[in-house]
């Protein structure tokens, strides 16, 4: 509050927590990891609903939850996964905003489902700009604090100038995404669907895969029924993107998440639409999932609605309790 | 003029030129030539540009662009690339250490080429390498030119740790592993030359289109690089 710079202490980080942001542009070139968050609009929404830029870091866990100290005066918001929120003990709602009084702890239960939870703090998190983002990139160790968070971490926020604003600010719920069972994501035919017959593309599109324990930041793996009778997948390196399905060379496919490697030599048949990336980041090991094809057309509208439904469904009104 | 190619979609973020399907030096000369023109014409108003041996990738934000605008300014970039080869580059070389302890794959490639380690490295260092693009890892230079007596595939299983520095060729390619990591290019030797520094103005010591010469030095202390323009 007025210009002082507040700060957390983390008790418990879970299995994996990250300081992220939106990511690093223009250096994909170097062989540079995009990072940032994997879930865009859980991310977007939480840093919306506390008030701060959409860009400004925030922490994401992985499925086991977080729990850290206010040593501040502060105000947070809690999105993604579908998790218990408690506060001081007192059980409080994800996606809205809660202002939280110094040394009182903040604690997030593992998530029940969906995989990633967003924490964003007014202020947004104060970390050094590495290649232009406060992402971290675990593979490279660089960015955030060059690591996963770590029991006893004393995380800085950026001090703000105005007075911390009111709690009660949400998403409505109307709008917010939950993560449904099994899930479906739409995808656009991709760079090497030409690599494919039409009936292994059928193949691909008539099963359900589960996700695999293998998954991480950098892709989502799918196990399933292996496509078979090729010499293989591989085509010669080419750039690549989040979204982009490869089928590695067992036949089955991956989703590349936000810490893909920037060149991939398997073959992408489809792509997921940027609409359904937050849909991808959110599954779970053993979770089903399925795609379906769309059309450019669609993929823009989905898009589209997303972007509006986050902006429109900010609701100010403190509700009672 | 002109280089040639087709134009694919990357789902909704993305649009891939693809100008060839084999891993030659003169595809790879048409993609800086384009790479060249789609900075100049994109600027900072894409997410990235992205390299490759016979492809470059435009990644924009769906939001604030449309896929057919990225798709007709990448069309009119190939029209104004052209197919001859850039004259200006820069020169690195870089000293090597092919000590036993650092030649993890010598023996392997002894064997299969039937040539004796110092032949092997006498084929390394010979040619004159070029800087195709960066990536599998940050800083990761793929480079062409290597000699046909060691063309050999990949490992038949990756390494689960390549030691940061390790120098290796598979598949008619050869780079060298900025940092510790998985890797199943086959290792002829080790530089302790600074290949990427997330915290320098300039990150990368390779970029697209350097040439780059090795040559054996006696010490890992005596492995650096040096850059002539």
């Amino acid at each position: 509050m007025n210009g002082s710079a507040p700060s957390i202490k983390i008790l418990d980080p879970g299995l994996f927590a990250t300081v992220q942001d939106l990511g690093r542009r223009h250096v994909a070139a170097l062989g540079v990891a995009p990072s940032g968050v994997a879930d865009w609009l859980s991310a977007r929404a939480a840093n919306r609903i506390v008030g701060n830029p959409q860009a400004a870091a925030l922490i994401e866990t992985t499925v086991t939850g977080i729990s850290f100290k206010a040593l501040d005066t502060l105000l947070i918001a809690v999105t993604g996964a579908v998790a218990q929120l408690q506060v001081a003990g007192g059980k409080k709602s994800l996606w809205q905003s809660h202002r939280i009084r110094a040394g009182t702890e903040v604690k997030l239960s593992p998530a029940e489902r969906g995989l990633r939870s967003y924490i964003a703090l007014f202020g947004g998190i104060d970390v050094p700009m590495t290649l232009g983002s406060a992402s971290t990139d675990v593979a490279g160790a660089f960015g955030g604090l060059g690591r996963a968070l770590a029991r006893g971490d004393n995380i800085k926020l950026n001090a703000v100038e105005k007075d911390i604003p009111e709690d009660g600010r949400l998403i409505r719920a109307s709008a917010r995404p939950c993560w449904r069972q099994p899930a479906t994501l739409r995808v656009l035919s991709g760079p090497h669907a030409g690599r494919f017959a039409a009936i292994d593309l059928d193949f691909m599109y008539a099963q359900a895969y589960h996700v695999s324990q293998r998954s991480n930041r950098q892709g989502v793996r799918l196990d399933g029924r292996p496509l078979t009778g090729h010499d293989g997948f591989d085509v010669v390196s080419c750039g690549v993107c989040a979204g982009c399905v490869q089928v590695s060379s067992d036949g089955l496919p991956i989703i590349l998440l936000a810490e893909h490697q920037t060149t991939g030599g398997y073959a992408v048949p489809f792509t997921v639409i940027t609409a359904d990336l937050p849909d991808a980041a959110q599954l779970r090991p053993g979770d089903e999932v399925r795609f379906a094809r769309v059309t450019f057309a669609e993929a823009s509208v989905a898009l589209g609605e997303k972007m509006e439904a986050l902006s429109e469904a900010l609701d100010e009104s403190r509700p009672a309790g | 003029m002109a280089v040639r190619g087709s134009v694919l979609p990357v789902g909704d973020a993305g649009v891939l030129a693809v100008l060839g399907d084999a891993i030659d030096p003169k595809t790879v000369a048409s993609v800086w030539s384009l790479l060249g023109v789609l900075k100049a014409t994109f600027g900072d108003s894409v997410i990235d540009i992205v390299p490759a041996y016979g492809s470059v990738l435009v990644r924009f934000n769906p939001s604030a662009t449309q896929l057919a605008t990225v798709m007709a300014t990448v069309r009119g970039a190939m029209e104004a690339a052209a197919e001859t080869p850039d004259a200006a580059s820069r020169t690195i070389e870089v000293g090597v250490c092919f000590a036993a302890e650092y030649a993890l794959d010598m023996n392997n490639v002894a064997e299969h080429t039937g040539l004796a380690p110092d032949q092997i490295v006498k084929e390394f260092c010979g040619p004159t390498y070029r800087v195709a693009f960066l990536g599998f890892s940050a800083g990761f230079p793929y480079m062409i030119g290597l000699s046909r007596r060691l063309n050999l595939p990949r490992l038949p299983s990756p390494r689960v740790r390549v030691p940061a520095g390790s120098v290796g060729f598979a598949a008619g390619q050869c780079g060298i592993y900025p940092r510790q990591s998985p890797g199943g290019w086959r290792i002829l030797g080790k530089t302790s030359a600074p290949i990427f520094d997330p915290q320098s103005a300039n990150p990368a010591l390779f970029h697209p289109g350097d040439r780059v010469r090795f040559h054996p030095v006696a010490t890992l202390d005596d492995a650096r690089a040096n850059v002539t323009s």
